[in-house]
């Protein structure tokens, strides 16, 4: 367009268009450029943060869970990683499995054991995108020794010495029929997910207190002690035996019988008696349960107290019961184990544990 | 409408100008991303040093779960050293440094405390805020006491364990 004053033109010329179309190609070409990035880094971001959200989420609900178990155990699989944990409330026990499959952490509820290969299992995803884990279980006396996985250097220095292994029978079974043993090992679970790898120590947090009574789960908040495992009180007695097994740091099968004063004041005991465990095994329970309680062996002479019943171990600071051996050095078998055997059978759960 | 009308409309300079500027903008922007990637590494690593710390008060504490706080000493010395410390590392994915990597470790230094007057365990952990740049680091602490009521000891093991010139 011209103007009507005949002032010269005031158009581009062709060097000028170029020139500008030349800055607007690269503009635009870095523009966009700079865009595509910044959309690829924003997408990137929000995946790691949510990756990174998705697996502490997860980590925290296995610590939450382990915290809340009175065992924790690494299951006979085939079908990949698994972890179990047993859980006992007010409501009754119930049980928990984590297991790896087709590539995501995956976690069942049930009220009994659970085999990681059942099909039928009700899973709900708990972490996708897993590239690999691997599971172990680490006993507290390996502790000392214990390697961090992914730096391979000692990492056990804190530990001292001699720890004790300290097994305890959670009184149930697995679903291959083994019985749960609980205690001061560790599982770790090691899951490789985005954006990291991580390794989680799980440790039942609603430990048996072995040195008052098995049968007691001393527990927290989310654990009512003394409760009778729900699934056997109605059940019927089909058999039951009597003995005094070496259980490793317990006094449950040993009671102060006696008591003296210290040359510093101090109340000792002087005197322990020793009772007997029953076991019982009940009819129509699947899976088959075995509980246990604690009586006194009323057919022993009175005068035979085992005065030392706790050898301490000052070189590996550990503590053992004294085993089954040195029982019966001190007080033979006892004379009413027959008979305890025989009159047991018959009773049903509610009035031999809550009588 | 047109004798009063201004026709002559941007010039070259200004639409280079402005040109100019939007560049500067979007290159404000990229110069952004840096920080933001520094920004999420450091949340990740923050979390890894975190499990680790947890993990290695785990580990104590299933240690400490059957020595009993006896009447004599009331803490866990029985099963821990007052100190320690111990090079651990973290594997992270998505090419943190380059592009084409899809693995990388970071190294992290765990130091272990336990006090023994409180009965607590504090686990320290130096991590590098970036996975390529080990020279800024951070630190994360978790404390931890180690007697929770499980553990309290019947009376009979109280007089067992302890230290018998003190009885």
């Amino acid at each position: 367009m011209r103007a009507c004053d005949g002032e010269p033109d005031g158009g581009f010329t062709l060097i000028e268009v170029m020139i500008a179309t030349g800055i607007f190609v690269f503009a635009a070409v870095t523009g966009f450029e700079t865009l595509r990035q910044l959309g690829g880094a924003v997408t990137l971001l929000q995946q790691r943060a949510a990756s990174a959200a998705a697996l502490n989420t997860a980590l925290a609900q296995l610590r939450a869970d382990a915290a809340s178990s009175v065992a924790v155990w690494t299951p006979a699989s085939t079908c990949g990683t698994a972890v179990s944990m047993m859980k006992r409330t007010a409501g009754g026990t119930s049980f928990t499995t984590y297991l790896v499959q087709n590539g995501a952490l995956m976690r069942a509820s049930a009220s009994g054991p659970m085999n990681p290969c059942d099909g039928t299992l009700a899973l709900d995803a708990v972490l996708p995108g897993v590239s690999s884990s691997s599971v172990t279980a680490i006993a507290a006396s390996a502790l000392p020794a214990h390697v961090d996985p992914v730096s391979g250097t000692a990492d056990g220095a804190i530990f001292r010495g001699g720890i004790p292994s300290v097994a305890v029978s959670s009184h149930a079974q697995d679903y291959d029929g083994t019985m749960i043993a609980t205690g001061n090992g560790i599982v770790e679970l090691i899951i490789d997910a985005d954006p990291a790898e991580a390794t989680v120590d799980l440790v039942a947090g609603n430990r048996p207190n072995g040195y008052t009574d098995v049968l007691t789960y001393t527990c927290g908040d989310r654990c009512e002690a003394n409760q009778l495992f729900p699934e056997i009180a109605s059940l019927d007695v089909d058999a039951c035996t009597a003995d005094a097994p070496d259980l490793p740091d317990s006094s449950t099968y040993y009671v102060a019988s006696a008591t003296a004063v210290s040359a510093t004041g101090r109340i000792v005991t002087s005197a322990y008696a020793v009772h007997l465990r029953y076991g019982f095994t009940f009819s129509g329970a699947s899976p088959a349960v075995t509980a246990y309680r604690v009586g006194p062996a009323v057919d022993w002479p009175a005068a035979a107290n085992l005065s030392d019943p706790y050898p301490v171990d000052y070189t590996n600071n550990a503590v053992h019961a004294a085993g089954a051996a040195a029982l019966a050095a001190v007080f033979g078998p006892p004379a009413n184990l027959a008979g305890e055997t025989a009159v047991c059978t018959g009773l049903d759960g509610e009035s031999l544990f809550h009588g | 409408m047109d004798e009063a009308r201004d026709e002559s409309g941007f010039t070259l300079i200004e639409v280079v100008i402005c040109v100019a500027l939007i560049v500067a903008a979007c290159a404000a922007g990229i110069s952004v991303l840096p920080a933001l990637v520094r920004q999420s590494q450091s949340g990740v690593m923050r979390d890894a040093a975190t499990g680790l710390a947890r993990s290695a008060i785990e580990r104590v504490r299933a240690a400490t779960a059957y020595y009993p706080a006896s009447g004599v000493t009331a803490n866990h010395a029985y099963a821990l050293n007052a100190a320690s410390s111990y090079a651990a590392a973290v594997r992270v994915h998505r090419g943190w440094c380059d592009a084409s990597q899809t693995t990388t470790v970071v190294a992290m230094n765990v130091a272990l405390a336990y006090d023994v007057t409180a009965d607590t365990l504090t686990a320290t952990v130096t991590y590098p805020r970036t996975a390529c740049d080990p020279s800024a680091t951070a630190q994360v602490v978790v404390s931890a006491p180690l007697s929770p009521s499980a553990l309290v000891p019947g009376s009979a093991i109280t007089t067992a364990i302890g230290d018998p010139s003190q009885q």
